[in-house]
């Protein structure tokens, strides 16, 4: 039985010190050192370099957008670059998070990697991405909106670009709303309150017959992050600390519990249902009056058409004092440690060509989402000319986002965090005995505690 | 070397060529990942970075500190507890009912078995509508009886048991089939003799069906057992989140929550490690209770005198 055991433990230590001799560490170059192209120059090689790219799979109109622009970018770059992709199911939970980390175990990640903003840090401390500042020519950056460029840095150094961008508003439904005698905020000073917020769709719901009741707001979303992304800015003394590692004393301190409660009351009053769901703009009886809801639906509610009358868009929610900190980030393309040093300015090039005033227009077109590009929101008539049919949505998001952006938090246990702090946030709304403060704090403190927990065995790693 | 031994050895050698797929494909899928699942369960594997992993006790020490690994195993041990001797009971039930020929018998069979044909992902979808607080089926139609409406998957008194009556009305119909196999192989003779005897309807029950199927029933004991412990799919369809409080989070879910969500493979082992160590001891105090079952009947034929 012993030698039975003995090589069983020998076995298995030789199985993993195999599994991780496999894996080499490539990191980056040291900061300031440059090795990319500089402006306008042109990219030669002997003999042409493949990149491979993995990203999720997305709409049509993100589909049709992926394959174009890399058509586009083979046809450019004939003989010298040729890019292939593998796209992921995204999910609706962490799917796609979880085959880019078995990938990444397994030492088969692409080339470049199209990634969630928040990720970069957990990607980036982990070395599963380089920094590319020494391929990306100074000022090359410039026009990218601050809050864009401060998501895609860690440590001081860049490690991703991003085409697009996000943010949550609040969509309602004209009719509903004229017939309350309900007016809507078309300036951002004069955005609601989320207390005003909460009496208005309160005062909407109403019974529908057949037993139904149309809510005054609908807040649902995905199971894994939208929770913690649409209401982080609830907690207006943040959700972590400066260094991202712990949230003790953040998610459940006295800001988090306020928040907690909000949520809660919103079920409570009967403002919202704890479990209809559902963008519903195109259906004849709506569910709900309005919709807290990002901007990843704007494609869905400009594909109403004529329907598209129906439904006004208005601010993301402000404080108590007026002021909006609005939900945003996008996805970012970056480099992956298994993508070689002779690869690299390759890999650069054909971020940098996703990343261009041209592509970031595009694909804020075709896949109606904010730009990444500051230029973009005075040259796109979407954002500029008011005459523009989709202007009274964009000049929405556009007003959000260049004012009151508010970042999701950077951590290396962005995962962890996200999903703890929805699952918490999900029991505070569903939960049947969540009427008392105590149990609000009590399911944050956990949350918190779990949070903390897995950040701090991540970071010794 | 005579005829006769060369003829058996290269018969032997046949044989092994028959099992060399099995035998390989058990030790690449079983073998290998339960000796490297327990080489991790010593080390500080994190997914990101397996380069850097580090031999480590601190696994197995932490988890006698975390909670919720706690409340995960408490959670699968109530699972388990409820649904074997429930889902067993309902699958006997069925069985008889079936067993008899009368008009339409095939129709019932049909419908008891329909649930096991739907994967259980469609049936957990399916529930999760049934369920639903605001507007599920369920809550309709309690309402029609003045109840109030409960908050089923909501309420953490109530998850664990709607989880429990789903996994039971989908499984049931297919330790029904096994059982029918087994109670179709038990002699005709026996219950005519019995009858003669003047021996009741229990009576016939209890001394000529359960002993007849008592091996098949053995066989039914272990699968359903071993399929409530790796319970994870309904919680993950129904309870993403692993329930409000995490009343529904149960090992498997826990193990897939460590492992692949927070990445922290090594972690993630350790509890399987463990997980199988109480697997394993389930399994004995279920082999000791059949023992001891068996004990009691030879008891009871040899000292009361058994017998219709």
């Amino acid at each position: 039985m012993k030698k039975i055991l003995a090589v069983g433990c020998c076995a298995a230590l030789s199985l993993v010190s195999v599994l991780g001799a496999g894996c080499g560490d490539t990191g980056g170059a040291d900061k300031g050192e440059f090795l990319g192209l500089e402006k306008g120059e042109a990219f030669t090689t002997d003999s042409e370099v493949s990149i491979t790219l993995t990203r999720p799979t997305g709409n049509d109109a993100q589909e049709k957008w992926w394959t174009d622009t890399i058509a586009a970018f083979n046809q450019d770059f004939s003989g010298r670059i040729k890019v292939s992709c593998t796209t992921l199911t995204r999910g609706n939970g962490r799917e796609y998070e979880q085959n880019i980390s078995l990938q990444a175990s397994s030492g088969t990640i692409s080339d470049v990697l199209y990634l969630d903003g928040p990720f970069i840090s957990t990607y980036a401390n982990a070395g599963v991405i380089i920094p590319i500042d020494n391929y990306i020519y100074e000022g090359y950056t410039d026009d990218f909106l601050p809050y864009v460029n401060e998501q895609n840095t860690y440590n001081d150094r860049l490690y991703a670009l991003s085409i697009v961008d996000s943010t949550v508003c609040v969509f309602y439904n004209k009719e509903i709303l004229k017939s309350k005698k309900i007016t809507v905020p078309d300036k951002i000073e004069d955005a609601w309150t989320f207390k005003e917020l909460k009496e208005i769709a309160t005062s909407l719901t109403s019974s529908i017959g057949n037993k139904k009741t149309c809510y005054g707001l609908q807040i649902a979303g995905d199971a894994g992050e939208w929770l913690s992304y649409a209401f982080t800015p609830l907690w207006t003394d943040g959700v972590i600390d400066a260094e991202g590692k712990a949230t003790a004393g953040y998610l459940d301190g006295n800001a988090g519990v306020e928040a907690g409660m909000y949520l809660r009351s919103l079920v409570k009053d009967k403002a919202v249902s704890s479990s209809a769901s559902g963008k519903d703009f195109s259906a004849s009886t709506p569910l709900a009056a309005m919709a807290l809801t990002g901007t990843q639906n704007v494609s869905e509610y400009l594909a109403l058409g004529d329907k598209m009358q129906d439904w006004g868009v208005t601010f993301y929610p402000a404080d108590e004092e007026g002021n909006i900190a609005a939900p945003c980030g996008g996805w970012t393309l970056g480099i992956t440690k298994n993508c070689s040093a002779e690869k690299r300015v390759a890999a650069s090039e054909f971020i940098k060509y996703c990343t261009s005033v041209e592509a970031c227009e595009s694909c804020a077109r075709d896949t109606a989402s904010p730009p990444s590009r500051k230029s973009l929101y005075d040259t796109m008539p979407e954002y500029s000319d008011s005459t523009n049919e989709m202007y009274p949505v964009y000049s929405i998001i556009k007003a959000q986002l260049l004012r009151s952006a508010q970042l999701r938090p950077k951590t290396v246990g962005y995962e962890v965090f996200s999903t703890e702090m929805s699952k918490a946030l999900n029991n505070i709304l569903r939960g049947t005995d969540y009427d008392s403060q105590s149990k609000i704090k009590e399911r944050l403190t956990t949350a918190a505690q779990l949070i903390d927990k897995s950040i701090a065995q991540i970071t010794i790693y | 070397m005579s005829k006769t031994s060369l003829r058996q050895k290269r018969i032997n050698r046949i044989g092994w060529l028959f099992m060399l797929p099995a035998v390989l494909f058990g030790i690449v899928f079983l073998i290998v990942p339960i000796v490297m699942c327990f080489g991790f369960s010593f080390t500080d594997f994190y997914m990101l970075r397996p380069e850097a992993m580090k031999f480590t006790f601190d696994n197995y020490a932490n988890i006698f500190h975390d909670d919720l690994f706690g409340k995960a195993i408490g959670n699968t041990l109530f699972f388990v507890v409820i649904t074997v001797p429930v889902q067993c009971a309902l699958a006997l039930g069925l069985a008889l009912l079936v067993n008899k020929t009368y008009k339409g018998y095939g129709i019932f069979k049909l419908a008891y078995f329909a649930p096991v044909i739907t994967s259980m992902t469609v049936v957990s979808l399916l529930f999760e509508i049934l369920y639903k607080e605001d507007g599920g089926v369920f809550n309709l139609i309690i309402n029609t009886f003045g109840i109030a409406p409960q908050g089923f998957l909501n309420d953490p008194a109530q998850a664990m048991l709607c989880i429990i009556f789903m996994s039971v009305w989908q499984g049931a119909g297919y330790q029904m089939i096994i059982i029918l196999a087994g109670l179709q192989g038990v002699s005709k003779e026996l219950y005519e003799a019995a009858e003669l005897d003047g021996a009741s309807g229990w009576k016939k029950f209890t001394d000529i069906t359960l002993p007849g199927i008592a091996p098949i029933s053995s066989f039914v004991l272990v699968i359903t057992l071993v399929g409530a412990f790796k319970m994870f799919t309904q919680v993950q369809i129904l309870t993403p989140d692993g329930g409000v409080d995490y009343s529904t989070i149960t090992i498997v879910y826990y193990i897939f929550q460590k492992g692949m969500s927070e990445k922290l493979v090594g972690y993630g082992s350790a509890i399987s490690m463990l997980f199988t160590v109480v697997f394993v001891l389930a399994s004995i105090g279920k082999n000791f209770a059949l023992k001891g079952v068996d004990r009691y009947k030879s008891y009871r034929a040899e000292v009361i005198g058994g017998g219709c």
